[in-house]
């Protein structure tokens, strides 16, 4: 038996097994999620692995390869799932079927990352779908209308690729990944190219499928969208993209004006997303968004197709796994604290849940790209590739998606300086003082302090560790980057920057400090009486004047591509079932008249309607007649 | 004589039942299903003994085109093991079943007459007795249609009467047509005069239109199907189950196969309407099905628009579009009995099939519940599960075949039956606004529970087990497509 196959099918049995022995659950979800680490760890060692076994005919079989970015992806995923685990472990009224779902599911999607055969890639890919409606599923009472809507979106993208697959192989003629790549760019590939985007970017959740991510953030539990679509989702849709430009689709002559508009989908989700997380007032939902605007920095790297934005994109990628995935598990912990994630009812808890605080605040400023955290060093890489593209092609547009691209980065500031403002500091609401709020156990503040540690580790050591060890080996290339930073000089500078502001401070250098009235914007003191929350920030944004019109529309979901299609579908339904049918029914009901006035036996023996139903298959009759006999 | 036990031993069932009647009113479930299981188990043992060759069983030894007789090659097997599959597993769902009607003894003897009828047809040897088992389908059906007796019953049963009759009378006067030119009945015979004469007469080429026109309206493709919809969702669940999952591909689909692949040979023209016939299928029964309200009536149209995937399947004309068409009747079989099993589960609890009414159901019929996220997740097409498989070979042997536009449409079309399963999903089983609509409902007793089981085992295993499936069944089957007219040749040496 190779090692690779262990990868999947011992998450899936132990969470076969854990199905039927519900009581052993948590415990096997901890070893087999710590098991399957360790295990990826070995294998990230050995270097590249092939499988192979006869499986079908018809040129699928049932091979595994192994090779550097696919492993880290298997590393990440495991990672993640053994953090979620952890977190899970101790809470209380905890479903068993998310130690379940989390077991399956690494399986499953370890089986993407391995898979060589497109077949196998898109079984697999499949389940994950399935999964993903389960988990949301079970969140709460009405999360079977967001479940479902998610099962849409993806399992459309999904079938897309399924016809994306079928095309390459009619023009490659092998269903094997490792092959695909001597395509030539005279070929045929535009169809196929932009199906299996279509299948990268509904699971990423970029623009036009984005909607699924945010009902999932209203009515999904924050465990499964720290785990799905905070992390997991985003490991599998990028992990398809980048294959995408580097394998599947690598032409000498690459279209650019195919790279304008994906890097255009993903400037314009940075901008929108980022818009619409300025103004919301619901923890979970800003995270979403952020973590949304997240996927179109790894979209407008990828798209660039240079090996620096590719090598930006899966950077951004790690980096935003981490930190999303801490940033929902924080939404996690305040949660289970407080009971709500309405910014407007939390305040104050940087007193009393330090720890969060702390651990929050570092995804806050990774996420916002303040040097040196892992944020600053991957966006300074894409940033660095559009300029490169702009040197190559002299398109000014790829100037403005830079552009937009950095004013992206204040928003996410500006988003994070809210959510952080508006939990943590302030004064704690009335109703938490008498209830003596504590930090949580520490089964649930290990996993975000060890994600946000990653995120500092991953940022001030990225030269030493992260390009050499994740970005280089998966690329197979050695980056050569323009421009000059070094995070950890960088960061000793820092530092020394804080120890003497510090040493200032305690000496109290500066005597002579003057004590004014607080500024109040101008406004009457007695509005901030009960302090400024955070959900009206931004309001003079979403008041402005074009700004007002858009985001009203956005919240009655008119942007949304799955109502647009839900409607036309409905429309058409409707079209055929009573339009066509009753159309012809009303037409014979004429003819039908004639008849009964000569003869009334017929009408009285049946209704009516089997006349008509006769009338059809007699005019079929005469059209086979006409086609077979002519 | 093995072969003749198929056709046999049902009707002598039927008859015991006839003179038990007299006796005992109650039983016969348990005589029916022993009949139905013996059956099964004869089919199964075929499948591993016969492979890929053919068996000829002649009334009385004479030889024949003078005698009848009876063959059995391997997509005949295919049909014999599908009906045998889904008979024996809605027979054991029928004994719990049906103790809600009256008269249940004729209930079975009426099914007794529909499987011996099933399999008659799928065995006969000529074209007069195919038609003669068309019938005895039919009439059963027709009984048992009406078999609640209720005035939506009654008229259902008598619109299936009149368009069956009509569908009867044209492949009559086809077979007719056949007759005149050929001088024989025997379709071996008759492949193998149509074979050898060096021109193509034009009672042949007139005699076509009416057999397709005949067989289309029992396999109710699009414009043909109007009676199904009405017929269908009326009977009794099991009845249902038969009906939608092998009467409609046993007297519509086979006939078409047996008749123009083996015996008068098809032209591109006739691919070509079957190709588009179930296209337009397809989406026809997927749009209507999404409009409309009634449990058994979704699974109706839905029943519509997968026989289109079957044609389609047949249409395209390659070996792999027959292997994908040929999995999917076994796949459609599967999923579509168990999931008219499931609607008569509901049904049996809570006395409506109105899925505006019902809702929350998942935690009270637990075991209905897993059976239909197992029919809904084949019929939708998600692996692992069969009808994932044979969809997908259908796409690749479209796409192989260069209609790409067509095979972008029918992936569309996935998810349609997408949406129409969640429709029912959600409406019936998770909503949970309607949960304290029926607080006393319990779990269906214990024959439909362990029927759905199986059923439910069925739908997974022909996924998992897709390779073996295509190795023992599907591509010998697929070679009494390929060899055409030369089955004349093959079957009149025996």
């Amino acid at each position: 038996m190779n090692i690779l196959i262990f990868l999947i099918i011992l998450p899936v049995i132990a969470g076969i097994i854990a199905l039927i022995v519900k009581k052993s659950a948590k415990i096997l979800c901890i070893l087999t999620t710590f098991l399957t680490l360790v295990l990826s760890v070995v294998i990230f060692s050995r270097g590249e692995i092939n499988f192979s076994k006869q499986w079908l005919s018809y040129g699928i079989d049932f091979s595994l390869r192994a090779f550097p970015f696919s492993v880290i992806c298997v590393l990440f995923s495991s990672l993640i799932a053994f953090l979620i685990s952890l977190h899970l472990i101790k809470k209380e009224n905890i479903k068993i079927y998310y130690f379940i779902l989390i077991l399956i599911n690494l399986g499953i999607v370890n089986g993407v990352f391995l898979a060589n055969n497109f077949i196998i890639f898109i079984l697999f890919w499949e389940i994950a779908a399935i999964i993903l409606y389960l988990s949301i599923r079970i969140g709460g009472e009405n999360s079977y209308i967001t479940a479902t809507k998610s099962l849409y979106i993806i399992g459309f993208s999904d079938f897309c690729l399924l016809l994306g697959i079928i095309l390459l192989w009619k023009i490659n003629g092998t269903f094997n990944m490792h092959k695909i790549s001597y395509l030539s760019p005279s070929t045929f590939y535009l169809l196929p190219f932009t199906l299996f985007c279509i299948g990268a970017l509904a699971k990423t959740g970029l623009m036009p499928f984005h909607t699924w991510i945010l009902d999932a953030s209203k009515d999904a539990s924050t465990e499964v969208m720290a785990y799905l679509p905070g992390a997991v989702d985003k490991l599998l849709g990028i992990y398809l993209l980048v294959r995408i430009f580097t394998e599947f689709f690598k032409f000498s002559e690459f279209n650019f004006n195919l790279s304008l508009i994906l890097m255009l989908i993903g400037t314009l989700t940075i901008i929108i997303s980022l818009m619409l997380a300025l103004v919301q007032e619901d923890l979970k939902k800003t995270i979403a968004y952020m973590s949304i605007s997240g996927a179109g920095y790894m979209l407008l790297g990828i798209s660039t197709n240079t090996i620096l934005g590719i090598a930006g994109g899966i950077f951004y990628m790690f980096s935003a796994i981490l930190w999303a995935s801490c940033l929902f598990l924080c939404a996690g912990n305040i949660e289970k604290q407080t009971g709500t994630t309405n910014i407007n009812e939390l305040g104050g808890l940087a007193k009393v849940m330090p720890i969060t605080f702390f651990t929050m605040l570092i995804a806050s400023l990774s996420i916002s790209g303040i040097p040196p955290f892992n944020g600053f060093f991957s966006k300074w890489i894409i940033y660095q590739s559009l300029i490169e593209l702009y040197k190559n092609s002299h398109s000014s547009l790829v100037i403005l998606f830079l552009i937009i691209a950095m004013f992206g980065s204040a928003l996410v500031l500006a988003s994070s300086v809210k959510i952080i403002y508006s939990t943590f500091f302030g004064n704690l609401k009335e109703k938490f003082t008498e209830k003596h709020l504590k930090e949580i156990h520490w089964t649930m503040w290990l996993p975000i302090s060890i994600l946000s540690l990653l995120c500092i580790i991953s940022g001030v050591f990225a030269n030493q560790i992260t390009l050499k060890y994740l970005i280089n080996p998966s690329l197979n290339e050695q980056l050569i980057l323009s421009g000059f930073w070094q995070p950890s000089t960088a960061t000793i500078f820092i530092i020394i920057g804080f120890v003497i502001g510090i040493v200032i401070y305690l000496m109290q250098i500066i005597k002579n400090v003057r004590k004014t009235e607080t500024y109040t914007y101008g406004e009457d003191p007695e509005i901030f009486k009960d302090g400024f929350p955070g959900s009206d920030f931004y309001l003079s944004i979403s008041n402005a004047r074009p700004f007002h019109s858009i985001y009203k529309r956005t919240t009655n979901g008119i942007f949304d591509s799955y109502n647009i299609a839900i409607s036309s579908i409905k429309f058409f339904s409707i079209l055929v079932s009573n339009f066509i049918d009753e159309y012809f029914h009303h037409l014979y009901e004429i003819i039908e008249n004639i008849t009964v006035t000569i003869s009334k036996l017929s009408s009285s023996l049946q209704g009516g309607l089997l006349s008509v139903y006769i009338f059809w298959s007699l005019v079929g009759f005469m059209v086979l007649l006409f086609l077979l006999c002519r | 004589m093995l072969i003749f036990t198929f056709i046999l031993l049902p009707i002598i069932s039927a008859l015991i039942l006839i003179l038990y009647e007299r006796i005992n009113s109650e039983s016969g479930s348990l005589i029916t299903f022993a009949t139905t299981l013996i059956n099964l188990s004869l089919s199964v043992l075929l499948l591993f003994i016969l492979n890929g060759g053919q068996m000829v069983y002649h009334f009385g030894g004479w030889p024949a085109p003078i005698g009848i007789s009876l063959v059995l090659d391997s997509f005949s097997l295919l049909m014999l093991f599908v009906i045998n599959l889904v008979s024996c597993v809605s027979m054991l769902y029928s004994i719990d079943y049906i103790k809600h009607y009256d008269s249940r003894t004729k209930f079975f003897i009426l099914n007794l007459f529909l499987i011996a009828g099933l399999n008659g047809v799928v065995l006969a040897g000529d074209i007069f007795n195919l038609y003669v088992f068309l019938e005895i389908i039919a009439f059963a059906s027709y009984a048992l249609i009406a078999f609640g007796l209720g005035k939506e019953d009654m008229e259902a049963s008598i619109r299936y009467q009149v368009i069956g009759t009509i569908g009867s009378f044209f492949i009559f006067f086809g077979i007719g047509f056949l007759y005149s030119v050929t001088g024989s009945l025997d379709l071996a015979d008759i492949s193998k005069i149509i074979y050898q004469s060096a021109s193509t007469n034009r009672a042949i080429l007139f005699a076509i239109p009416f057999l397709l026109f005949g067989f289309s309206l029992k396999a109710a493709l699009v414009p043909f199907h109007a009676w199904l919809p009405d017929a269908h969702p009326t009977a009794p669940a099991p009845v249902s189950a038969m009906l939608s999952g092998v009467v409609i591909k046993v007297s519509g689909i086979y006939g078409i196969v047996r008749i123009f692949f083996s015996v008068t040979g098809v032209s591109p023209t006739l691919l070509n309407i079957l190709l588009y016939a179930g296209f337009i299928s397809i989406f026809f029964g997927a749009f209507a099905a999404l409009y409309q309200n009634d449990f058994k009536r979704i699974l109706a149209y839905s029943s519509i628009s997968q026989i289109g995937y079957i044609m389609l399947g047949i249409g395209i004309g390659t070996p792999l579009g027959y292997a994908g068409a040929l999995l999917h009747i076994l796949n459609h079989a599967a999923f579509k009995s168990l999931y008219f099993m499931v609607a008569g589960s509901v049904d049996y609890a809570t006395g409506t099939r109105d899925i505006r009414k019902l809702g929350g159901l998942s935690k009270k019929l637990p075991v209905t519940f897993l059976a239909s996220i197992s029919s809904s997740l084949s019929l939708a097409g998600i692996p692992p599960f069969g009808g994932f498989f044979s969809k997908f070979i259908i796409i690749l042997a479209l796409v192989k075949a260069g209609k790409i536009t067509l095979s972008i449409l029918i992936i569309l079309s996935f998810l349609l039956t997408l949406a129409y399963f969640l429709k029912i999903q959600g409406k019936v089983f998770l909503r949970s606004q309607n949960s304290e609509l029926y607080p006393n409902i319990k779990e269906v007793p214990y024959s439909m529970r362990l029927a759905m089981i199986i059923m439910a085992i069925m739908c997974l295993g022909l996924g998992l087990g897709f390779p073996w499936v295509l190795k023992i069944i599907i591509n010998s089957a697929v070679h009494i497509f390929s060899n055409g007219v030369g089955y004349g040749n093959i079957i009149s040496g025996l």
